[in-house]
């Protein structure tokens, strides 16, 4: 890796094997009806280079820990306690001054719908150039334009230097995803964190989209973490996997483990619901029976007891929240937050 | 039933405080404007030469006008002439809105085509101006300022609920009905007319400030009513000319009471507004 | 593009068309000859005929119509007999005066709305954001000539730190040599800073009581846009791309914001030329909507008419613009 950020005298770039690391990090939002919290002490490291995948349903938390992660989270919700560092330095202790260096330049955000995430009265090499000036002082405009224009090549739309002076609104969806990927890799960033990319395109786009991604991050060796819903995209795309559920991650383990032995049980009932195609065909994604629980009022033992197949009117899975604990063997070790998930993997290790 | 939908009344009203303080503000003016003239000994119209001009006290808490009238007094009925003047005016302007619009929705063709572009026509006009119009035309005095500013309101009506109208009509309960064989006045009676109520509403209760305050305006620049009959905005008129010289109470309390109708009513439109359809476009002028 | 101009165009003429024959059926069937109010009350039947030959009277109403809009439209505007003047002079010397004042009430209205509108959802605390709200309704339901008459009673009479009524400069002061007739403009033209000064000092109250209803409807509106766009998720792209939540306001925030506040041109432009009317009677400000109250006191009808037909023209004309202006500011519309 070829990066020309210069270090600085009071952090050492500390280039250790971590890329994110992020500790007890909580966050709230606090409406008329109550206080939600959507993070909810979430802690977990991520390798250089890794692809980590976050799954869960919607309401999981999910969006809300990706903007966590950036310092963008906005009123009513704020995040009240907890660690996050990227490259070792710990961004909740920035003030927004120091944050702006290293948000777009250091890690950067791939937003959920490209009709919505782009501005619509600025042109697309505006707002390309925007995050390259923005981050490169000194630059002249002709040179950003210029690297503008590659990256627009890089993510493969067609005469991209005469696309820079269109509107988003002439560009169709999976156009604008392509430059939003344009606007994320733009000053190479450490991590990118992409919140449901694809969701909003049809399928045909999507895999499309996927695949310029994975090109980019792959050859670029960047930290990324996908969030989304679809476990498809997972498979494919990710190295690790984080399931998340009512604001924790219940889970986390490499993507070919998990497919292969859930551990938590709201695991196995996601990938017993992966959608058959004609669900999907009619916009069902999930069937995990039940509905997620409220994040104001939470079960008082594990959130999931309530829908569990497994653990529902167990006592201790009433009354007693389980904590993270590791479970597997070998290979197969992962974190669980489930009192039952030591027994469970090993019966299915058994069979 | 009734009980049930006072306890909402309730419930809402301890949510929005300015709701609530808007209410009390009216509440209070209507209070005056009805009950004033019995409780109150003064006659709006009293002359008395040996009282001119006092600064407000006990006995009159809003002082006393150039020829001694009680201020309190025609503040009183000044209440009543703004309050029920654009009650009426919004009344007349919303009926016959919601009829044009009515009739242009239902009809189409040339007929709506020929009563939208009368709509236009008058919507050319700012409105204070149209209304003032109207006054220089048909006499002055405060029915024809009444009829003016009714006249300027018509066109926002007629169009809400004509492309209402023209929605419904293509709800697939009014076309049930029509295969149902239900007749065209019915239709209109019982399945247009009812869903339109709400627009009209919200969009008179946003027009009743701006009735209140263009009647004041017409009162004050000589158009709308004439002296010596106390409405807001002509005591403002008369006030002018005592401002400079101290006497400031003579102009301050009408203007206070429009302010207050205006501002309150305004909020309670907003609210309402948000309660019932959050979405809708509503003129307000 | 050139097809919705067009066809925008025409719209406006067909309802100045309009506009013109409902101002001129009310101003026709004014109760009383206004020939007899030319003449007097005194003069003989044949003198009252002659004038009534002259204005035209004994016409059908059609042709009424026709010989006063095409007299219209070559500029003759009629003849004001209180004044002894045509209309089109007697507009023509007060139109500085008037243009000058909706010009500054408009700069305060704009301005300060701007501001309160930043101030209510840039850090979004709640207590400012209501503040901010009770303001705007307060300006919108402040009568104008009743905020007119208080500022003269508070800053005029009880402070005397503004001048009172009737004057656009200090009769001490020399006036600038006149180019527009917009004094503050002149003087600064001639270098004249303190015949500027001693303008914006006159110009200051009359301008406030002026611009407080398109300022409250500014804030509303600005308030509201600014909310929704704040909201949309390509704020939080511009701010993960490291930029500072200030320039992300001003940035991208506000100029989408502008872009729908400028379908209330057409309306604020009402309120000033129909608030002008007010305020300018009680500033005694020598403007078109001071002449216009002395002229209906005066039952001087021919300058309303003119005012009115003006108006109507004037206003169709700034809302046809600022439609266009949309396309050509909105890239989703311009393209």
């Amino acid at each position: 890796m070829n990066r020309s950020a210069p270090p600085s005298p009071s952090q050492q770039p500390v280039k250790s094997d971590i890329a994110l690391s992020v500790r007890n990090l909580r966050t709230e939002f606090h409406t008329g009806e109550g206080i939600f919290p959507a993070v909810r002490d979430v802690s977990f490291d991520i390798r250089r280079g890794c692809q980590l995948g976050i799954v869960g349903e919607s309401g999981s938390g999910k969006s809300a820990l990706a903007l966590s992660i950036l310092g963008l989270v906005r009123p009513p919700g704020r995040i009240v306690a907890g660690e996050v560092r990227l490259n070792g330095k710990n961004l909740r202790a920035m003030d927004e001054a120091s944050l702006s260096r290293v948000r777009g330049k250091e890690m950067s955000l791939i937003f959920q719908d490209p009709m919505t995430a782009l501005d619509p009265v600025k042109t697309v090499g505006t707002q390309i150039m925007e995050c390259i000036l923005h981050h490169n002082r000194g630059m002249s405009r002709r040179n950003a334009r210029k690297r503008a224009a590659r990256l627009l090549d890089d993510v493969e739309i067609p005469n991209a230097a005469q696309r820079l002076d269109s509107y988003p609104h002439q560009f169709s969806g999976g156009m604008r995803q392509r430059v939003m990927i344009a606007i994320a890799i733009a000053n190479e960033p450490d991590l990118i964190v992409a919140d449901e990319p694809t969701t909003a395109l049809d399928v045909t786009t999507q895999a499309q989209i996927l695949d310029v991604f994975e090109r980019l991050v792959r050859s670029s060796g960047t930290t990324v973490i996908l969030i989304t819903h679809n476990l498809g995209i997972v498979a494919e795309f990710c190295d690790e996997v984080h399931v998340m559920y009512a604001g924790r991650i219940v889970e986390s383990a490499s993507t070919k483990e998990i497919f292969r032995l859930p551990g938590h049980p709201y695991t196995e009932s996601l990938l017993k619901s992966v959608p058959r195609p004609e669900e999907a065909r009619r916009g069902r994604l999930f069937s995990v029976a039940g509905f997620p629980p409220s994040l104001a009022r939470l079960p008082p033992g594990c959130s999931f007891e309530p829908r569990c197949f497994a653990g529902r009117g167990l006592p201790q899975c009433r009354s007693e929240p389980p904590g993270a604990i590791w479970a597997g063997k070998k290979e197969s070790r992962r974190l669980v937050e489930c009192h039952l998930a030591n027994q469970r993997l090993e019966e299915a290790l058994a069979e | 039933m009734r009980a049930d939908s006072l306890k909402a009344f309730a419930r809402i009203l301890r949510g929005n405080l300015d709701l609530t303080v808007s209410l009390l503000i009216l509440l209070i003016l209507a209070i005056l404007a009805l009950l004033g003239p019995l409780l109150w000994p003064h006659d709006p119209l009293a002359i008395s030469l040996r009282e001119t001009l006092q600064p407000p006290s006990l006995s009159h808490p809003m002082g006393t006008d150039h020829i001694g009238r009680d201020i309190f007094a025609r503040f009183n009925k000044g209440a009543l002439i703004s309050l029920s003047v654009g009650a009426a005016v919004v009344i007349t302007g919303a009926v016959a809105g919601g009829m044009i619009g009515l009739i242009s929705g239902i009809s189409g063709g040339i007929f709506d085509n020929a009563l939208m572009r009368l709509m236009d026509a008058i919507l050319a006009f700012p409105p204070l101006i149209l209304a003032m119009a109207v006054t220089v035309g048909l006499g002055g005095g405060l029915e024809t300022a009444a009829f003016g500013i009714m006249l300027t309101s018509v066109p926002y009506y007629a169009r809400l609920i004509r492309s209402d109208v023209i929605r419904i009509r293509m709800l697939p309960f009014v076309e049930a009905a029509v295969t149902a064989g239900a007749g065209p006045a019915r239709i209109i009676l019982r399945h247009i007319v009812p869903h339109t109520v709400s627009t009209l509403l919200i969009q008179a209760a946003a027009l009743f400030g701006y009735s209140v305050l263009a009647l004041a305006a017409l009162g004050f620049v000589g158009l709308g009513t004439q002296v010596p009959t106390p409405e807001w905005g002509v005591m403002i008129t008369e006030g002018l000319q005592y401002a400079l010289t101290g006497q400031w109470w003579i102009g301050v309390f009408p203007g206070l009471g429009l302010l207050a109708a205006v501002a309150a009513t305004s909020i309670i439109a907003d609210k309402v507004r948000d309660l019932v359809d959050p979405r809708g476009q509503y003129a307000q002028l | 593009m050139i097809h919705a101009i067009c066809s925008r165009l025409l719209g406006s003429l067909v309802a100045v068309f309009g506009a013109s024959i409902i101002a001129f059926l009310f101003l026709r069937v004014l109760p009383g000859n206004p020939a007899r109010l030319v003449v007097g009350p005194l003069a003989s039947e044949e003198a009252l005929q002659a004038q009534m030959q002259r204005m035209g009277l004994h016409l059908s109403l059609p042709e009424q119509y026709w010989r006063y809009m095409s007299d219209f439209i070559l500029g003759d505007w009629g003849f004001s007999y209180g004044a002894g003047q045509p209309v089109l002079v007697q507009f023509g010397n007060r139109l500085p005066a008037s243009i000058e004042l909706g010009f500054y009430s408009f700069l305060f209205a704009f301005l300060f709305a701007v501001i309160l509108a930043l101030v209510a959802t840039y850090r979004r605390r709640p207590v400012v954001d209501a503040t901010v709200r009770a303001i705007s309704v307060f300006g919108m339901g402040m009568p104008p000539f009743w905020l007119a008459l208080i500022l003269l009673v508070v800053f005029n009479e009880a402070l005397g730190i503004f001048p009172g009524p009737g004057l656009r400069l200090s009769r001490s002061i020399e006036p600038p040599p006149e180019i527009t007739g917009f004094i503050t403009f002149d003087a600064l033209v001639a270098g004249d800073f303190r015949a500027f000064a001693n303008a914006f000092h006159y110009l200051f109250l009359p301008a406030v009581a002026l611009g407080m209803l398109p300022f409250g409807y500014l804030v509303r509106l600005l308030r509201a846009n600014l909310l929704d766009i704040t909201n949309e998720p390509f704020i939080l792209v511009v701010r993960s791309k490291g930029i500072g939540p200030w320039r992300t306001f001003t940035r991208h925030a506000l100029p989408n914001a502008f872009i729908p506040t400028l379908t209330a041109s057409g309306m604020i432009f009402a309120q000033l030329l129909g608030g002008s009317v007010l305020v300018e009677k009680v500033f005694n400000w020598p403007g078109i909507g001071s002449l216009v109250v002395d002229s209906i006191l005066r039952k001087d009808f021919a300058v309303v008419q003119a005012f009115i037909i003006v108006s109507a023209v004037i206003y169709v004309l700034v809302n046809a613009v600022v439609d266009m202006l949309y396309g050509v500011i909105d890239p989703r519309i311009r393209n």
